[in-house]
């Protein structure tokens, strides 16, 4: 499942599977930039599809910056990030990973990202994320 | 013998006299000796019985090739053979076929005759063919002039203990596994249950926006209830997170850490509650460094003295004293301040978990001494608090020191 809002130059790619933080999300960065064109996808394997454009993907433009969760079904958030980095075509789109854990387990977890936010449980300070995660650009 | 050259009357009689003397000397000596051989053949006796008759131990002796030439109670015991089987056999017969084949018999033997003695542990075989795990000494006995008289050997067996010793080790490894497992479990349920806590929080609060100025203070305050729930089930949730992974191994290679430069950056920390409460640190002796992860020592002295802050006197301003001695094995470290002091009833207690002596206005889950303490075993070491009640709270706690060995 995908969707999208807006329409601008900046294409964000998130890649989440918690429907109130995927929501959350989305609301920080119109919040932050209202130009940007958010893509949502739900697992690693759809994200990597996505990033190869294959199958339904192949006419989409790639990513300015992807926002990856750690957990998700399949392949996990690290996971991708190395086949990312791996990868000569995604190897310098900026990636920041957004998780439920402690900044220490996410640097360990995932050491190649541009940088890394532990969610917060405190709505304001959700909505307040989209310059952070900008700023990772 | 002298011959007496026809002497003179008295001369005779002199050395009559002498003779005489001489041949009663002799008598005493030979008498002497009788008794001595009898008292030697008498304890030899007594300790050929005393061998013979020990049953724990099998005790043989052999002659410079390893051939058996007497065989105890015990060595027929604990072997299977008999004296008369036994003796005229080569040592090789109480090996198992594969040690016959490396030469184990004549490899013993040999570091025996030219160290002394050889001492070890290994399987050895009965007369049924039967195993059993043997303790043995075997000694190489010398003459005077050095040259090798034989042996003695000397066996114990400890299969009972050997298995003992296993199984210990077993419950040792299998408790380890159990306690990983534990630890990781705990891990996993209290990471996975922050998720769905922080979500329902969040989702309260974006309700709380949607419905406000509707509904009344009610509502209002319904939803606030709420939200405070879930943050107090997320702040619980992500303190137990916190005491699983306090005693985590960590990345840095080695564990070291200078305990100034530590409650240096324990107080830059705790900086703004130090402000707003008005407290002062000050630290005495401290030792150089110390084997401890730097996290950890960072864990031990910020839960104690954000405890200190928390716990501190309306009455008169915070002064915390933190310091070390050096005990023979260990260090010992002190936090002590002046603040409102702990009831001697409640001195074990402040150390488990979620534990708390106050209400709400002290702010708090009672994580922090859990946490301390946790780390303190780690090392190896105690944690404990000593107050009146009233004037103040010294907390202890001791990490173990590596002796000057260790550290070569």
């Amino acid at each position: 499942m995908s969707y999208s809002i807006a329409t601008g130059a900046l294409q964000v790619l998130v890649v989440d599977d918690n429907p109130t933080d995927t929501y959350l999300i989305l609301e920080a960065l119109r919040l932050a930039c209202a130009s940007c064109e958010v893509e949502v996808l739900r697992d690693g394997a759809s994200a990597w599809r996505y990033l190869r454009r294959e199958g339904p993907y192949q006419a989409v433009p790639l990513p300015s910056l992807v926002v990856l969760d750690l957990n998700l079904p399949g392949r996990d958030g690290g996971e991708l990030l190395d086949m990312m980095r791996g990868t000569p075509e995604l190897h310098d789109i900026p990636v920041a990973v957004l998780s439920s854990f402690p900044t220490d387990v996410i640097r360990r977890r995932a050491a190649r990202a541009n940088c890394y936010m532990t969610k917060p449980s405190d709505l304001d300070s959700f909505l307040a994320l989209g310059k952070e995660i900008l700023a990772c650009l | 013998m002298k011959t007496p050259s026809l002497p003179a009357g008295s001369a005779i009689q002199e050395e009559n006299e002498i003779l005489r003397e001489e041949n009663v000397s002799l008598h005493q000596e030979a008498a002497q000796r009788e008794q001595d051989l009898a008292e030697l053949s008498e304890s030899e006796e007594h300790y050929r019985v005393l061998v013979e008759q020990v049953r724990e131990y099998a005790i043989f002796g052999m002659d410079p090739d390893g051939v058996i030439n007497s065989w105890n109670r015990g060595a027929q015991r604990i072997k299977g053979f008999t004296a008369e089987e036994a003796i005229g056999q080569h040592l090789h017969l109480l090996y198992l076929p594969e040690d016959r084949e490396k030469h184990d018999p004549e490899k013993h033997l040999a570091y025996a005759a030219k160290h002394g003695e050889f001492h070890g542990e290994g399987w050895r075989c009965r007369r049924d063919g039967s195993r059993f795990w043997a303790e043995v000494t075997l000694t190489a006995l010398r003459r005077r002039n050095g040259s090798l008289r034989g042996f003695c050997k000397v066996t114990k067996d400890v299969t009972e203990r050997r298995r003992h010793e296993q199984e210990l080790e077993r419950h040792a490894k299998e408790l380890q596994r159990s306690n990983d497992d534990l630890q990781q479990l705990a891990y996993a349920a209290a990471h996975d249950l922050q998720e769905p806590i922080r979500n329902i929080s969040l989702q309260t609060q974006r309700l709380a926006r949607l419905f406000e100025g509707q509904g009344g203070p009610e509502t209002a305050n319904l939803f606030q209830i709420t939200v405070e729930g879930a943050d107090r089930l997320r702040g619980l949730v992500s303190d137990l997170l916190a005491y699983i992974r306090a005693v985590e191994n960590l990345d840095e290679e080695s564990p070291v850490s200078d305990p100034l430069d530590v409650l240096q950056e324990v107080q830059m920390h705790l900086r703004s509650a130090l402000e707003e409460s008005g407290g002062m640190v000050t630290a005495g002796h401290l030792p150089e460094s110390i084997p401890v992860y730097r996290a950890h020592l960072v864990l031990l002295l910020q839960n104690l003295i954000s405890n200190s802050i928390k716990y501190r006197s309306p009455q008169r301003p915070l002064q915390i004293r933190v310091w070390a001695e050096q005990l023979p094995h260990e260090w010992l470290f002190n936090v002590e301040d002046n603040g409102i002091g702990i009831a001697r009833e409640y001195h074990d207690r402040i150390f488990k978990v979620f534990k708390r002596l106050h209400g709400r206005s002290i702010p708090g889950s009672g994580i922090g001494l859990a946490i301390a303490c946790r780390v303190s075993s780690h090392y190896g070491g105690r944690i404990w608090v000593e107050s009146d009640g009233q004037s103040g709270s010294r907390f202890r706690f001791t990490l173990a020191r590596p002796t000057a060995e260790e550290t070569e």
